[in-house]
């Protein structure tokens, strides 16, 4: 908790830069959350597949965190900066919004997947926040040895709707566990939305993380992977977009511990209007994560003058034999495009709506739910009718 | 553009390819005491040890400042006590303003013939061959011994083109002391940071460069500062304005002897830049391992102006190091090129910022970075294009190597882009060098210590045929220096 009134500070970069820049961190005002009574409808679907429990969240929380026991903590990170807060299971939000959801949330809901399990169908968990509602919620997603299955969460509401939400999912993955766990945010234009995601990748581990973050007024997410085990394989797959004057904070962390283990940060978006957005990516490899790769790449529209973006795309390196890029491509379309399909008989407003659509529903196809990806594609038509 | 001029200038060699021969055959000879030798007893005045009032009174004194400076100096002091250290870099704990000596005068006043200065200073620089290199192939020469210069001149064949070359304390008390108070730590103004404030408080020496509308200044000028004193600071602070349409080639290279206890470099840059104007800046940094290099360089860039930084950081214990560009008029534009080469002990936190304001504005960087023996190389950049900047373009390179498993290389960049109307990229890469390039190498018959030497030299070059030859000779053998030990 921080000073400010009832805030909570989120998303750190891990290693820190100019203070100037304004991207160390992100504060969220609790006070400032719209105000609901209702909780938001919960639905789930193939659930049966897998083994659900509910725990209390203290003892969810420390079971979870005995995952956790082997990794190294660092004092300081990059050798420079002391480490802000310590997290036993790191996640992307960082330990105050461990702390905060702690107390939000008395139960934590965990999925098990037995050694060896692959559920054919995805799990799908869904929040329906209607006219306006509120909610907070914990998963922790075990998989053991060689299991493998897809977890998707969707967050509903009406297109105007304001409210709030809080939620946190830790992924355990043993050895030759391959979890994929989708999010896709869809809330109305009166939310605020506080996402984390954590994983601790065992040997030849593989967390696919796909997001598709296009609703709310303010949003801050993250994902934090510990790639403990040699060969384990990470990868975001992210699509965004943001209008009006809306915000978008978003906070990965690859920490590259095992041999040979493999990142890739993949982040789309465009961006309009007015909105603010602010994209940490880091790559960090760890002391003994000999023969790592990782790749980073953001790639941004902007349409409008007023908006406003940030991109901070970070490589930490303390081992010799490894080999991180990143690179970022921010700008609007080209005037080739946009000449192109002008030839065409295609408006400006349309082009771009094109070009969003293209992007986002590339991400948006890899959700393995025809449903959800109907409802992401009108969601962006929707949104440009808006802003028409 | 003044033909005169161009036409009365000494031609000196263009960059070139530093894999030539003729730099191995520069090299041969040289060896690490080169830069690492102390002079005892050259300190004539010097004020206690910390940083009070009274301290920055008695500078001011010794130095005769107007009361205008005397005011901005007290007014720095208190800034730097409101602010605190930065948060954020490489550790600066071993470093302790108590114990620093903010000012030393050393034996001489500042002369216009080597002849004059005293032997003792003199053969200093005679080592590190600034003489020679005066005599061959630069304009002009400013040379800062501690907290003072000792030695300035500039040709005549310059000088009568009406190019101003000078310490900057005298231009301040002589004719175009309105000038420098008009833009004295303007664009580095004592609130910027801690370090900046610390500047303003005790600055002392440095030089000060005035090129008329027109002029174009085909061989370098060059600054060279020394810090002999143990757990000294040094505090020189440069001023250069290149006109309307003038051309500049400014060159600052510093060393100092290692001493056991923390010396401080503090010094600041301001760099105007005016319409249609170019100016390249050189910086060879080679400062001892006890040093903390906590430096300002910025520039300012107007309409049709063009502003190129190459920039080698090889020495310091601590360095806190990132030219900044402000691109204010149109079409202004700023290349970045710069290597850092973190040995045992060293943290160097590196980089640049550019701020493009002005429409269709550009910036081009480009840098290298190599880690060894437990050395911390960090690359820190922001890119910021505000609202104005509209049809303005960015790219940014940033390479790191590791040459082996107990150093560090990080890079931090940062884009922060405002407008929809621009084209921002950027790539960077770590790796360490690849065992199948060593392989080609001694499969040719190189040995595997001078195929790595290659590597790394070659991973250096386009850095280094940036200079010009005399002192691309010097940054490759540094390098060469610095990869001696690790090979084996």
């Amino acid at each position: 908790m921080t000073e400010n009134r009832n805030s909570v500070i989120v998303n750190r970069l891990p290693s820190l830069t100019w203070n100037r820049l304004g991207v160390n961190r992100a504060y969220v005002d609790l006070d400032s959350l719209p105000a609901v009574s209702d909780e938001a409808v919960f639905t789930s679907a193939n659930t049966e597949q897998v083994s659900t429990e509910t725990k209390a969240t203290p003892e969810a929380t420390a079971w979870a965190d005995g995952f956790t026991q082997g990794i190294r903590r660092e004092a300081y990170i990059a050798a420079k900066s002391a480490i802000y807060q310590a997290q036993a299971f790191a996640t992307g939000l960082g330990g105050d919004y461990t702390e905060l959801i702690g107390k939000l949330v008395p139960e934590t809901t965990v999925f098990t997947l037995e050694e060896n399990q692959k559920p054919e169908k995805p799990v799908i968990l869904s929040w329906d926040f209607g006219k306006g509602a509120r909610a907070a919620a914990q998963q922790i997603i075990y998989a053991k040895k060689g299991s493998e299955a897809t977890f998707l969460l969707n967050y509903l509401s009406d297109r105007d709707a304001a409210g709030h939400c809080a939620f946190e999912t830790k992924v355990i993955l043993e050895e030759g566990a391959h979890v994929r766990l989708m999010k896709v945010n869809l809330l109305g234009s009166g939310f605020v939305v506080l996402d984390d995601s954590a994983a601790v990748l065992g040997e030849n581990a593989v967390f696919d993380f796909v997001q598709m973050e296009l609703g709310g007024a303010k949003t801050y997410t993250g994902c934090y992977a510990d790639q403990c085990g040699d060969h384990s394989i990470f990868t975001v797959n992210t699509g965004y977009m943001v209008n009006r004057d809306h915000l978008m904070d978003i906070n990965y962390v690859a920490a590259q511990r095992g041999k040979n283990t493999d990142s890739k940060i993949y982040v789309k978006g465009s961006l309009r209007d007015e909105a603010f957005k602010v994209f940490r990516g880091t790559i960090d490899f760890r002391k003994g994560s000999k023969g790592s790769v990782g790749d980073e790449q953001e790639d941004v529209l902007i349409f409008d003058p007023g908006v406003v973006n940030k991109t901070v795309p970070v490589i930490l390196t303390e081992e010799e034999e490894v080999d991180g890029r990143h690179g970022a491509t921010i700008g609007n379309l080209s005037e080739d495009i946009m000449f192109y399909l002008g030839t065409r008989g295609i408006a400006k407003e349309d082009a771009e709506m094109l070009m969003t659509r293209g992007r986002l529903l590339s991400v948006a196809h890899m959700i393995p739910d025809t449903e959800t990806v109907d409802k992401i594609s009108d969601f962006i038509e929707e949104a440009f009718g808006d802003h028409e | 553009m003044n033909d005169a001029v161009k036409d009365s200038a000494v031609h000196y060699d263009p960059p070139i390819d530093t894999s030539t021969d003729d730099i191995n055959a520069y090299l041969e000879g040289t060896n690490r005491s080169l830069y690492n030798f102390r002079d005892e007893g050259t300190d004539y005045y010097k004020v206690d040890e910390g940083l009070t009032r009274e301290i920055v009174d008695q500078i001011s004194k010794e130095k005769n400042d107007p009361e205008w400076m005397h005011e901005f100096r007290l007014k720095s002091l208190e800034i730097y006590n409101q602010m605190r250290v930065p948060d954020w870099g490489p550790p600066i704990d071993g470093l302790n303003m108590d114990n620093i000596v903010t000012y030393v005068r050393p034996k001489t006043d500042m002369k216009a013939s080597w002849e004059d200065v005293p032997e003792e200073i003199k053969s200093t620089f005679d080592k590190l061959g600034i003489p020679q290199a005066e005599h061959k192939y630069l304009a002009g020469v400013g040379a800062q011994y501690d907290s003072e210069l000792v030695y300035h001149h500039l040709q005549d064949f310059v000088a009568e083109h009406g190019v101003i070359y000078s310490d900057l304390e005298s231009a301040m008390r002589g004719e175009y002391a309105q000038m420098i108070q008009d833009y004295f730590m303007k664009l580095v103004p004592p609130t910027d940071h801690k370090f900046a404030a610390l500047h303003g408080a005790v600055w002392s020496g440095g030089s000060f460069v005035y090129v008329p509308k027109g002029v174009k200044v085909d061989i370098p000028l060059q600054s060279y500062f020394r810090l002999n004193a143990k757990g000294a600071g040094q505090f020189e602070h440069t001023l250069i304005i290149v006109e309307e349409d003038a051309d500049l080639h400014f060159i600052e290279g510093c060393s100092a002897p290692k001493w056991n206890v923390a010396n401080l470099h503090a010094g600041c840059v301001e760099l105007y830049v005016k319409k249609n104007a170019r100016l390249r800046y050189s910086t060879i940094e080679n400062w001892s391992k006890n040093m903390y290099n906590l430096n300002t360089k910025r520039a300012i860039v107007e309409e049709g102006g063009r502003m190129e930084w190459v920039s080698g950081s090889f020495g310091s214990h601590v360095s806190y190091l990132y030219p900044t560009t402000i691109l204010k008029g149109k079409g202004a534009d700023c290349e970045y090129t710069g290597i850092t080469f973190s040995g045992k002990g060293q943290d160097l936190d590196t980089g640049c910022r550019m701020v493009h304001i002005g429409e269709e504005t550009s910036s081009l960087v480009t840098t290298k970075s190599l880690s060894k023996d437990g050395g911390i190389g960090t690359f820190r950049s922001a890119v910021e294009i505000r609202p104005s900047a509209r049809r303005s373009k960015s790219s940014v390179d940033c390479q790191s190597l590791m040459l082996d498993d107990i150093s560090r290389s990080d890079t931090i960049p940062e884009m922060d882009v405002c407008t929809e109307d621009c084209d921002i990229g950027h790539e960077a890469k770590i790796g360490s060098i690849s065992d199948e390039a060593v392989f080609y190498l001694m499969s040719r018959g190189i040995s595997e210590d001078e195929a790595r030497a290659m590597i790394v030299s070659g991973f250096a070059n386009p850095i280094s045929k940036e200079l010009p030859l005399e002192y691309a000779a010097e940054m490759n053998n540094l390098i060469k220096l610095e990869m001696e030990g690790s090979l084996a």
